[in-house]
């Protein structure tokens, strides 16, 4: 499959399902079957949070991926006592997770196991640089799009999106969804000086003023931004720029609409994972003058889809795929078609 | 107030964590995160020879660093030490003979591996004695590679081997059965594997707390150097520091562009009075003095230029605090619980440093001034090292007595009050009489402060 060559150009790519049972697992397992033949060395981890948190609630066992000889992969102490197939331990963390430390490992046979990792971005950038020193080629991100987690996978250099039936089983909806996140992920960066200004802000609400300087409006979420206290607020009044270190939602794109005319105003979010916003309302902010930026943006490689359903309904994969190939301006494939 | 504790953690639970030491210990630069717990964990010296030989090493030490020929070794000594985390739980896990899990039987190989690279690196150099752990090694990298990866290697066993083999060899399809053949034998050779590594338990513990040290010594020694600070002697009676300083307050004043003046000061075994004008730095220096005597008996080169130390058991600390506050206690009420606990110490045998700051400060200066003087009598009695400071006339008990120089001559006007250093000499010197500076009234006036106020308690001063 052509993408398998484009994941290739890059240091670290990110497979995230736009919901659960969107075939991310089945996605992940083909492309590192494909990665396995190009005799490169590939790395593999997995964004901890979103795994953890349907282990323990619903108890459903999350999917095993399966590992290759001389495949690194990065899971927490707790799955790496309940894999299957032989590991040469190449480090393990300082720091702890919920699940325990994570290991480190480079399997010595092929085999399954469960992946679990870093909770946290600067984490997962660390796991990163470190798989590239023991000498992947490439690291793979088993990512989320949860509000839960605080690891983004939009650090990673590109990004697949999983896509499927789980999700809708009405193929316009579906396409619709899929293609608004893509919409969210294309969204542009700001550019470097504001980066470097932003730096590592981890959270509250900023505003840029017309002259680059940086204000902290003292407003740790975007939740807690009430009209008349924000309005009153100096810098907020005549802020062509607001950044938003956590997550932006309806709530704040209504409010801000809603003070009057956005010409020239520009709203930034750290990355598109944190942008959970409905079409509608997106549409209408920018529909006003308001523009979106992200700090942090990584581009898309390809979306793959899954036609089937955890109910048990399978949708015609090649109306599924037209679909999305007329909507979408990246390659879109069904993995087991491909198959 | 608290007296001079057990360990160092005792020591910052205790109310003498503002003397500006735990402000060294926290510039330290330890590599290794498991530096920290044993830095916490070091005791109060009383022994002069252990003390000595740790200056003496810090000394060589900073010898080896000055020595621009081994900047190779010592970098790579830091790197490998930034490497080694803190295995202690593992290591207590082989000491109870708990089956080890491969994550566990890495931590100790790969620690194993850096502490005998540290050794090989200082081999020729007198700093530390790590034990041998080669054997140790052994047990862990049967095929003699010495990198620092583990795995249950096909080495320890013939029959996992051809197990092995025929997995690669059916690729996916892992039968229940040879998966469970399997397990059980990386079970039995994980238990061999524990068994034999039991008997370098002890060895293994002994490597890590010396690793640990090294990383101590060499973060002391790089301070020691950074900083300027000296090596105490130890001295039987009478302390003796040149050009002492506090590192933190000094650093304090620096960043503010402003000065820091050295000073000099020697004390024995009697009552020492310090007197001297507001702001005159007599609560720092007696923060300094408890720093450094702290310092020295921690095993630290001391802020000074010279220091000659006579050793303690117990350094006991009577300053205002907030402490006491929140207790819920007026400040006379615990300052004189403070003092009562420094009396009761005062009849055991053990060698006391005392400082109190302005001792019954908060009373009326006529009952005050009789509590000064019969403390000092009592110290004097019992011949305890201690310093008092204080503002009140009519100490008149006999005693050793030192001033702050105080305000320099030429100065009429405090131009700038935020950079008071430039007006006053902080040195000390030996007072015969018992008068205490009368410049309250003149620095006030200094100070710009409301004119009509200075005229009346002027004229209210000739009255007497």
């Amino acid at each position: 499959m052509p993408f398998i060559a484009e994941i290739l150009k890059y240091r670290s790519v990110s497979i995230v399902g736009i919901e659960k049972n969107t075939g991310k697992t089945e996605s992940l397992n083909y492309i590192l079957s494909k990665l396995h033949d190009k005799n490169k060395c590939i790395a593999i981890t997995s964004i901890g949070v979103d795994g953890e948190s349907i282990d323990q609630v619903t108890n459903t066992a999350k999917p095993e991926i399966t590992i290759f000889e001389n495949m690194i992969f990065v899971t927490s102490e707790k799955h790496y006592f309940t894999k299957r197939l032989t590991a040469e331990i190449l480090n393990v963390s300082a720091n702890r997770t919920s699940l325990g430390r994570l290991v480190t490992a480079k399997a010595k046979t092929v085999g399954k196991t469960l992946l679990s990792g870093p909770a946290d971005t600067a984490t997962l950038q660390k796991i990163i640089k470190q798989n590239a020193a023991f000498g992947a080629d490439i690291t793979i991100v088993d990512g989320a799009l949860s509000r839960m987690s605080l690891a983004s996978p939009s650090v990673t250099d590109a990004m697949i999106l999983a896509t499927g039936a789980a999700y809708s089983a009405n193929i316009r909806q579906l396409m619709q969804k899929t293609k608004f996140v893509c919409e969210l992920i294309s969204i542009d960066a700001v550019d470097e000086k504001i980066r470097t200004l932003l730096g590592d802000t981890e959270k509250g609400l900023w505003s840029i003023d017309s002259n680059g300087v940086l204000h902290d409006l003292n407003i740790e979420s975007a939740f807690m931004l009430t009209s008349a206290e924000a309005i009153k607020h100096e810098y907020l009044q005549n802020c062509k720029m607001l950044f938003v270190a956590g997550v932006v939602s309806d709530k704040l794109l209504d409010f801000l609409r809603m003070q009057g005319n956005m010409d020239g105003f520009t709203l930034i979010a750290k990355d598109f994972t944190k942008i959970f916003v409905s079409p509608e309302i997106y549409n209408s902010f920018r529909k006003k003058g308001g523009c979106i930026k992200v700090l942090h943006k990584t581009k898309l490689i390809a979306v793959t889809v899954n036609p089937v359903s955890p109910q048990g309904y399978v949708l015609d994969t090649k109306i599924l795929q037209q679909a999305m190939r007329e909507n979408l301006d990246v390659p879109v494939y069904d993995v087991r078609d491909n198959q | 107030m608290t007296d001079n504790s057990d360990n160092i953690t005792a020591l910052r639970k205790s109310a003498n964590d503002n003397l500006g030491f735990f402000y060294l210990l926290n510039k330290l630069d330890l590599k290794s995160s498991l530096s920290k717990r044993y830095l916490y964990s070091q005791k109060f010296i009383t022994d002069k020879h252990k003390l000595e030989n740790e200056f003496d090493k810090i000394e060589t030490t900073i010898s080896f660093l000055n020595d621009k020929k081994n900047d190779k070794i010592f970098s790579d000594t830091e790197n490998k030490l930034s490497q080694i985390l803190d295995i202690n739980g593992t290591l207590q896990n082989l000491a109870n003979s708990i089956i080890l899990s491969d994550v566990e039987l890495f931590e100790i190989k790969k620690f194993a591996i850096l502490a005998d690279e540290i050794k090989q690196l200082l081999l020729t150099f007198d700093l530390i004695d790590l034990p041998d752990l080669s054997e140790a090694i052994n047990i862990l990298d049967p095929e003699n590679t010495r990198i620092q990866t583990f795995y249950i290697y096909d080495a320890y066993s013939c029959e996992l081997a051809v197990l092995r083999k025929s997995v690669k060899v059916k690729n996916e399809n892992l039968s229940p059965e040879l998966y469970q053949k399997i397990i059980e034998i990386e079970d039995e050779i994980r238990k061999q594997l524990t068994e034999k590594l039991h008997a370098y338990t002890q060895d293994l513990k002994t490597a890590l707390s010396k690793v640990a040290y090294l990383d101590i010594l060499i973060a002391k020694s790089k301070q020691a150097k950074t900083e300027h600070f000296c090596k105490p002697f130890i001295v039987d009676t009478n302390t003796f520091y040149q050009g002492l300083f506090n590192p933190q307050i000094k650093d304090l004043l620096h960043a503010q562009d402003r000065k820091y003046q050295h000073v000099d000061i020697s004390f024995g075994q009697y009552p020492t009075l310090i007197t001297g004008i507001n702001m005159g730095g007599k609560t720092v220096l007696l923060k300094t003095v408890a720093l450094a005597q702290y310092l020295c008996q921690y095993g630290f080169y001391i802020p000074a230029n010279d220091a000659r130390i006579a050793l303690v058991d117990k350094i006991m600390i009577c300053m205002d605090d907030e402490q006491n506050h929140l207790q819920g206690l007026s400040s006379f009420a615990a300052e004189m619980k403070n003092v009562n606990e420094i009396l009761s110490e005062t009849n055991t045998n053990k060698r006391l440093l005392v400082l109190i700051d302005e001792l019954a400060r908060t009373t009326n200066p006529a009952e005050g001034s009789a509590i000064v003087n019969a403390m000092i009598d009592m110290l004097a009695e019992r011949n305890i090292c201690s310093f008092i400071t204080t503002h009140y006339d009519k100490i008149t008990s006999t005693c050793r007595r030192l001033r702050v120089h105080g305000l320099l001559d030429n100065i009429t006007v405090i131009k700038d009050e935020k950079k008071i250093e430039q007006y006053i000499d902080y040195s000390l010197v030996e007072e015969k009489t018992a008068n205490v500076p009368h410049e309250a009234i003149r620095i006030a006036e200094m100070l710009g402060v409301n004119s009509e106020l200075i005229e009346k308690a002027k004229n209210k001063m000739n009255d007497n």
